[in-house]
């Protein structure tokens, strides 16, 4: 199996592309995902990864580049959610149900639409394999970007997820660090459109997350964990859909679920097994 | 509802929050501190209080902390320093200022252990250190004394003691009417409004505690009996 991938990928361009556009989405989308759910804004993830589809048809009828079609109505749909859940007796999940189920039905109609080659299933589902030379280029881009605006705002990115209240109190904007998390997050979205799809990246954001949460005892050893393992399950979750000709996006998410379901009963936060080297269980 | 509260407080000195569940003792710290939607005005050596904020160290109820959240004390208790760092969180001076403050809660040696490992005593602690750390001029604590263990009492008061002979004001909403006299020097009693604030000596009465908690008599006489309260 391996040795017919590693022939492939020497031969083939879009399989190499479609590796480094899988790694590095799994990578990036670890790193916010962490964030994401020790905010406890998991269907926020999803909600803003299915708001960005009108965006997406959109850009298609004025030919303006995808990422900011996608990124405005992520954003968009961000705003809306926090707004509501701010000014309105109504709860935030009420509020992103509302939302995203509004935006994916507009992105679906506005997709039908549009003339345009790109098919709706993979931009629902992903197809890592037809990734371009600039599509790769653009992932990594924004990637890069990513990485490198939550290395620089790490220290108020945890303050203000670990005690939002206390940093307000102190005169800290932790409005400015909500929405910088969701430009970032909207961003991830975009990118991971191509490898797991609209309606599967939430599980790339927060499966990996999720795992190394049940580990970690550092905030920033959790988001580079979270980071490699989201690499390294898209890695394999490539290699083998690629050679049993198999969903590529079906395969990362469903492998992410699995390390999940094996390494849940070894957390040092639920004790259900205590590892014989593992740290102590309080 | 928390409506028609107006007082004003020394600076200096150390204030309890008192009265019944629903009281609004909590939403009184926080629609002073903004957090929360509200009319009004707080003031801090004339200033508005919301421009001063960087010195104002806000402690909240441990039930509202995420308590799994994968943190250390000595990182959980760096995050005081954030109120003089740039927009990046970098700050210079944080390490040394930490192991102090942790030593002043005679929490040193946990430095590095996780959040989560610790007991409700020791957290509070370390919540405090952080507050030393953000050297602010008021703190803010919501319950600090809930589910810990005396000697944490204990360390506590001593700390806070110490940082109101250095000036600092501090406010502490408490439920424990029995340690009231011996721990504050000011006290605002509320009950869906202000019932009386003032010194202790003269504040914290059998008349104001009936009106507070609504009971039909005050006491006959002498202190104020706080199990008759409770119970």
């Amino acid at each position: 199996m391996l040795q017919l991938f590693f022939t492939d990928l020497a031969e083939f361009h879009f399989l190499q592309n479609a590796l480094i556009t899988a790694v590095a989405v799994g990578i990036v989308a670890g790193v916010i995902g962490s964030f994401i759910i020790l905010r406890g804004l998991s269907l926020m993830g999803d909600a803003i990864s299915h708001a960005v589809l009108p965006g997406v048809a959109l850009s298609f009828m004025l030919h303006i580049p995808m990422v900011i079609g996608a990124a405005a109505f992520g954003i968009l749909a961000a705003t809306i959610i926090t707004l509501i859940k701010q000014f309105s007796a109504i709860k935030s999940d009420t509020a992103i149900g509302i939302t995203f189920s509004t935006f994916l039905a507009l992105g679906v109609i506005l997709i039908g639409l549009v003339h345009t080659t790109t098919n709706l299933f993979h931009i629902l589902f992903g197809n890592v394999l037809a990734v371009q030379d600039g599509d790769r280029n653009l992932t990594l881009g924004i990637a890069a970007a990513v990485l490198v605006l939550v290395a620089l705002f790490f220290k108020r990115l945890r303050l203000t997820s670990f005690d939002p209240l206390m940093a307000q109190a102190m005169g800290i904007r932790t409005n400015f660090y909500h929405f910088l998390l969701m430009i970032m997050l909207t961003l991830v979205a975009v990118v991971s459109m191509q490898s797991v799809g609209t309606i599967l990246i939430v599980a790339l954001l927060i499966t990996p997350a999720a795992t190394c949460y049940l580990f970690a005892d550092r905030l920033v050893v959790m988001v580079i964990a979270s980071g490699l393992l989201g690499g390294l399950i898209s890695l394999v979750g490539l290699v083998f859909g690629y050679t049993h000709n198999i969903a590529v996006g079906s395969c990362i998410v469903i492998l992410g679920a699995l390390v999940f379901v094996v390494c849940f009963p070894f957390s040092k936060k639920q004790h259900l097994i205590t590892l014989p080297l593992g740290g102590k269980n309080v | 509802m928390l409506q028609a509260v107006s007082f004003t407080l020394p600076a200096g000195c150390l204030v309890g929050i008192i009265g019944p569940n629903g009281a609004g003792k909590s939403t009184l710290i926080k629609a002073m501190l903004s957090l929360i939607p509200h009319r009004g005005r707080t003031l801090f050596d004339q200033q508005d209080l919301h421009a001063v904020a960087r010195h104002v160290a806000y402690v909240q109820q441990k039930s509202g902390l995420d308590l799994t959240f994968p943190i250390t004390v000595r990182e959980c208790v760096a995050l005081g320093r954030q109120a003089d760092a740039n927009a990046f969180g970098h700050v210079r001076g944080a390490k040394e200022a930490v192991a102090q403050a942790l030593a002043q809660v005679g929490m040193a040696d946990f430095a590095a252990r996780p959040l989560s490992q610790l007991s409700g005593g020791q957290l509070q602690r370390v919540l405090i250190a952080r507050c030393l750390v953000q050297n602010a001029q008021l703190l803010v604590l919501d319950e600090p004394f809930v589910g810990i263990d005396v000697q944490s009492e204990a360390a506590i008061m001593a700390v806070l003691r110490a940082q109101k002979r250095a000036g600092k004001t501090i406010l502490i909403v408490h439920h424990d009417l029995k340690t009231v006299p011996d721990y504050f020097d000011w006290v605002v009693m509320l009950n869906r409004a202000l019932i009386a604030a003032g010194p202790v000596a003269t504040t914290f009465t059998p008349d104001n505690l009936a009106a507070t908690y609504g009971l039909p008599h005050p006491p006959a006489k002498g202190a104020p009996d706080a199990s008759a309260i409770f119970h």
